[in-house]
C-alpha cells in the first residue's frame, strides 16, 4: 500500500509541477510566415509560478515523425514575472510545426503545441505603419508574401532572417529594439542581406537613428558586404501616392535580386576520419611492453607451481586485463571528438569575414556527447537528426552516437587587409594583420593561379615569384588539408561575389575561440581565412 | 600434480627457449594489435566482424601451433621429456598419458591467460562485445588441447624428425583448414567458422559440441599416448 502511496504521489507530482507554469507563443517566423527547413525566429513568454531557471525547448519533428530536433534557449523567470524568450529553430511542417516546452531541473514544467505557420518561399519584410502598396508586385515575384511586423519582434539573431527576401524599413522607434536586434540586422545585411530604407512622410529621422545610419554611411554605392543598402528618398507608401503604377518598376527592381543563394555545403572539405592521437599508441605501447616483460619474470615464479604464485598470477592477469580494459575506454574517449572544415570569408568593407562551418561527430565510444559552438555560431544538423541545440550566450549541442553532422554560420571579426602591385619588376603584395594570430601556410591567389608565402605575423610586404605559380585546380595530394583548399579555390572561381575579386589571401588560423569545444577541448581550431587584395594606389 | 605435466610445464616457463616463446607470442599479438589500431576507431566499418575475427583467429592459430609444436618437439624445449623417453620411466601409461594431456591444456591456458589482456584491449578499444572472446578461449583451449595431446603422440609414434613435421603439420592443416572445406551443415567443426557463427548469432548449443569434439578428440590422443607407451615398454628396444 505504501509503495502504491509512493507511485500515486510520484505521478501526481509529475503531472502539475509544483508551481505551475504557462507558455504563449508571442510570435512565430515573421507574422506566423516562416520558410520550411529555414532558420525561424520564435518568441516564446514564459510566465512560472515560482522562479525557474531552465531551458524553454521547442521540439521539432521532420516530416516523418522522426528524427526530432530540439532547439532551446537558457530562461531564468522570477515567480510571476513573464519573460519573453527567443529561441531560433526549423521547422519541416506547416500545420503542427513543433511542441514547445519549459523544462528545468530535468522536470517538464509546461507544454504548448505552436500554431501552424504560413509556408513561403521568401517574406518581405516591413516595418511601416502603412500600407505599402506593394503587396501585388511582391505577389507577382514567386512565392513571396508581405509580413508587417512590429520593430520589438524583429530577431536578435542574422541567421533568423535566411528566409527574408528583402527588409524595408518605414517606420521604426529607435526604442523599441535592443542592440541585439541592431546588430542582427546589420549582420544580416553584411552576410548578403538586401534593405531598403525609406521615409515615412517627411520624417527621416529613423534613417540616420543607431540602426539604419550606420548601414548609410558604410555603403559604398548601394553595397555594404555581401550585402544591399538601398535607400529611397521618397515615401512609397504615404497614403496620397500610395499604388502609383510609377512605382512598380522600382519595386521589382528591388525585388528581382532579393535573397542570396545558398552556398554549397562545405561537407566535402570535412576531413575523411579523426586520427587516434598518437598518445594513445604512445601509452598502449609501453604498457603492452611492461606487461611482455613482467610476464616473463611471473612467469619463472609460476613455474614453482605453488598456491602463491598462481595466485599472483591470477592477480596479474585480472590487473592486467582491468588496465586494458580501462585504457580502451580512455583511448575511445580520447579519439572522440569532431571533425571539421571552417571558413571565414572576409566581408568586404566590414572589417569582419563570415564564418562557415561543417562538422561531423566521431564519437567512439557511441555514448551521449556535448559540444560548444562559439558565440555567435548558430549549428544546425545538416541533416536533421535527433540532437538538442540550445542557443544562449554560447551554443550547447548534446546529442547521442556518432555520424551527427553540423553546419553553422556566423560573423567574426577579420582584421586582415591586403593591397597587391603589379609593377614592372613584378608582382608583390602587402599584408596587414591586427588579428594578433599568425597566417599560417598563407597561399597568394592570383587568376586561377596559387603561391605559397611564407607564414604571415603583424605585417608582411611579399615579392611574388613568377616562377612558382601553379594552377589552382593542381594542388599537390599531399598538401595538408587538401580537401578544403581544393573546395575554396574552387569557389573563388565559381561564387557569383567572389569571383569577381581576382586576387585573394588565403591562410590559416588558429584560434580556439572559433572552434567547436568537445569535452572542454578545443577541436579542429584551424580555419581557413579569405582574404581580398585590393590594387595598391 | 601429475609428475609428467610438472616437469612439462616447469620447462615450458622457465627454459630460455620456453621464455622467448611466450615472448614471441605476445609480441605478435601486441603487433597485431597496435598494427591494427585504425585510424578512427568509431568509423563503423572498423566496428564490423571481420576485424573481432582476425584477433580471434590470431589467438586459435598461435596458442594450438605453440601447444602442439612444443608437445611434437619441432619446437624442443631442453629438458622436456618426450614419449620415448618416458618411455623408460617408472611412471605408469596412464600417469604419463595423463601428464601429456594435463601440460598441453595447462600450457594452452596459461598462453590464453597471458594474452587475454592484449586481446581484451584489442576488442574493446572497438567496443566490440567481449563475449566472443570468452567463449573462443574456451574453444581455444579445447582445440590446443587436442593438438598439444596429438603432437606428444606424434612425437613418440615417428621417429623421423621429418616424418612428425609432416604429420604434425597435416593434423593442424585439417583441423584448421580441413574442416573449413566440409559443407555448410558441418561448418561448427572448424574453429575459425565456429567463430564466425558466434560472431554473427551468438552462442549456440554448436559452440558447445564443437569444444566438446576437440575435447573428445583430445581424450583419443591421450588414449593413443598410453598405448604407445605400453606398447613401447611391450617392444623394449624396438622403439
Amino acid at each position: 500500500m505504501t509503495f502504491l502511496a509512493v507511485v500515486a504521489w510520484a505521478a501526481l507530482g509529475s503531472a502539475q509541477p509544483v508551481g505551475g507554469a504557462t507558455l504563449a507563443v508571442a510570435g512565430l517566423g515573421f507574422d506566423g510566415h516562416a520558410r520550411l527547413g529555414a532558420w525561424t525566429p520564435v518568441w516564446i513568454d514564459v510566465t512560472a509560478g515560482t522562479d525557474v531557471d531552465g531551458t524553454v525547448v521547442i521540439d521539432v519533428p521532420t516530416p516523418t515523425g522522426q528524427p526530432v530536433v530540439r532547439y532551446g534557449a537558457p530562461v531564468r523567470a522570477a515567480a510571476g514575472a513573464p519573460v519573453r524568450v527567443f529561441v531560433p529553430a526549423i521547422f519541416f511542417e506547416s500545420r503542427t510545426p513543433g511542441t514547445v516546452h519549459l523544462e528545468a531541473a530535468g522536470h517538464r514544467l509546461a507544454s504548448q503545441p505552436l500554431p501552424r505557420v504560413r509556408p513561403v518561399d521568401e517574406i518581405v519584410v516591413v516595418l511601416s505603419s502603412e500600407p505599402l502598396g506593394a503587396e501585388a508586385t511582391v505577389a507577382r515575384t514567386g512565392r513571396v508574401d508581405v509580413a508587417y511586423v512590429a520593430a520589438e519582434m524583429l530577431p536578435p539573431v542574422w541567421q533568423t532572417y535566411e528566409a527574408v527576401r528583402l527588409l524595408v524599413v518605414r517606420t521604426l522607434d529607435e526604442r523599441r529594439l535592443d542592440d541585439a536586434q541592431r546588430i542582427a540586422v546589420r549582420d544580416w545585411v553584411w552576410t548578403g542581406g538586401r534593405i531598403l530604407m525609406m521615409p515615412e512622410g517627411d520624417d527621416t529621422r529613423h534613417l540616420s537613428g543607431p540602426t539604419l545610419g550606420p548601414l548609410r554611411r558604410d555603403a559604398r554605392a548601394g553595397r555594404l558586404g555581401r550585402g544591399h543598402v538601398i535607400v529611397w528618398t521618397r515615401d512609397p507608401a504615404d497614403p496620397s501616392v500610395r499604388g502609383n503604377a510609377a512605382d512598380v518598376p522600382a519595386w521589382e527592381t528591388v525585388l528581382e535580386a532579393g535573397a542570396v543563394g545558398a552556398a554549397p555545403s562545405l561537407e566535402p572539405a570535412v576531413p575523411a576520419g579523426r586520427p587516434v592521437p598518437l598518445r594513445v599508441h604512445l601509452v598502449a605501447g609501453a604498457m603492452i611492453l611492461l606487461y611482455v616483460l613482467l610476464v616473463r619474470r611471473v612467469s619463472r615464479f609460476l613455474a614453482l607451481l605453488q598456491p602463491v604464485p598462481v595466485a599472483t598470477f591470477v592477480v596479474m592477469v585480472l590487473v592486467a586485463t582491468a588496465a586494458a580494459v580501462r585504457l580502451s575506454v580512455l583511448a575511445r574517449r580520447d579519439a572522440s571528438g569532431v571533425v571539421s572544415a571552417t571558413m571565414v570569408e572576409m566581408l568586404p568593407g566590414t572589417g569582419h569575414g563570415l564564418l562557415r562551418l561543417h562538422a561531423r561527430v566521431v564519437s567512439s565510444h557511441g555514448g551521449a556527447f556535448a559540444i560548444t559552438a562559439p558565440p555567435g555560431v548558430l549549428v544546425r544538423p545538416a541533416p536533421p537528426a535527433s540532437v538538442t541545440i540550445v542557443t544562449g550566450p554560447t551554443v550547447q549541442i548534446s546529442g547521442q552516437g556518432a555520424g551527427l553532422q553540423l553546419s553553422g554560420v556566423a560573423v567574426v571579426p577579420l582584421p586582415v587587409s591586403g593591397t597587391y602591385h603589379a609593377g614592372a619588376g613584378g608582382v608583390s603584395i602587402r599584408i596587414t594583420n591586427r588579428s594578433g594570430r599568425r597566417i599560417e601556410h598563407p597561399w597568394v591567389y592570383m587568376d586561377s593561379r596559387v603561391q605559397m608565402i611564407a607564414p604571415i605575423g603583424e605585417s608582411a610586404q611579399v615579392s611574388l615569384d613568377a616562377s612558382r605559380w601553379q594552377p589552382a585546380d593542381r594542388l599537390q595530394r599531399t598538401e595538408p588539408h587538401h580537401p578544403l583548399l581544393v573546395w575554396t579555390f574552387l569557389r573563388l572561381e565559381s561564387d557569383a561575389i567572389l569571383r569577381g575579386t581576382r586576387n585573394w589571401l588565403v591562410g590559416w588560423w588558429r584560434d580556439p575561440a572559433l572552434a567547436l569545444m568537445w569535452d572542454g577541448r578545443p577541436e579542429a581550431p584551424l580555419q581557413l581565412i579569405l582574404v581580398p587584395l585590393s590594387a595598391s594606389p | 600434480m601429475n609428475p609428467v605435466a610438472r616437469g612439462d610445464l616447469v620447462v615450458r616457463l622457465t627454459s630460455a627457449r620456453g621464455l622467448r616463446a611466450q615472448t614471441v607470442y605476445l609480441a605478435v599479438c601486441s603487433a597485431f594489435l597496435l598494427l591494427s589500431l585504425p585510424p578512427e576507431i568509431g568509423r563503423l566499418d572498423l566496428r564490423d566482424a571481420n576485424l573481432l575475427l582476425a584477433v580471434l583467429a590470431v589467438q586459435i592459430v598461435a596458442v594450438t601451433y605453440l601447444s602442439s609444436a612444443m608437445a611434437s618437439s619441432e619446437l624442443a624445449i631442453e629438458g622436456e621429456k618426450g614419449l620415448p623417453d618416458l618411455a623408460l620411466s617408472a611412471f605408469s601409461p596412464g600417469v604419463i598419458a595423463l601428464g601429456k594431456m594435463l601440460s598441453s591444456a595447462l600450457y594452452a591456458g596459461y598462453l590464453l591467460a597471458i594474452g587475454l589482456p592484449i586481446f581484451m584491449l584489442g576488442a574493446a578499444l572497438r567496443g566490440a562485445p567481449l563475449a566472443p572472446i570468452a567463449w573462443t578461449t574456451f574453444l581455444s583451449l579445447a582445440v590446443a588441447t587436442s593438438a598439444g595431446v596429438w603432437g606428444a603422440w606424434f612425437g613418440g609414434r615417428f621417429a623421423s624428425d621429418f616424418t612428425r613435421s609432416v604429420m604434425h603439420w597435416l593434423f593442424l592443416g585439417i583441423i584448421l583448414g580441413g574442416t573449413a572445406l566440409l559443407p555448410e551443415t558441418w561448418w561448427p567443426a572448424n574453429p575459425f567458422r565456429a567463430t564466425i557463427v558466434l560472431i554473427r548469432d551468438g552462442w549456440t548449443p554448436w559452440w558447445l559440441a564443437t569444444a566438446a569434439v576437440y575435447l573428445g578428440l583430445a581424450g583419443v590422443g591421450t588414449v593413443l599416448v598410453g598405448r604407445f607407451i605400453t606398447f613401447a615398454r611391450s617392444h623394449e628396444g624396438g622403439v
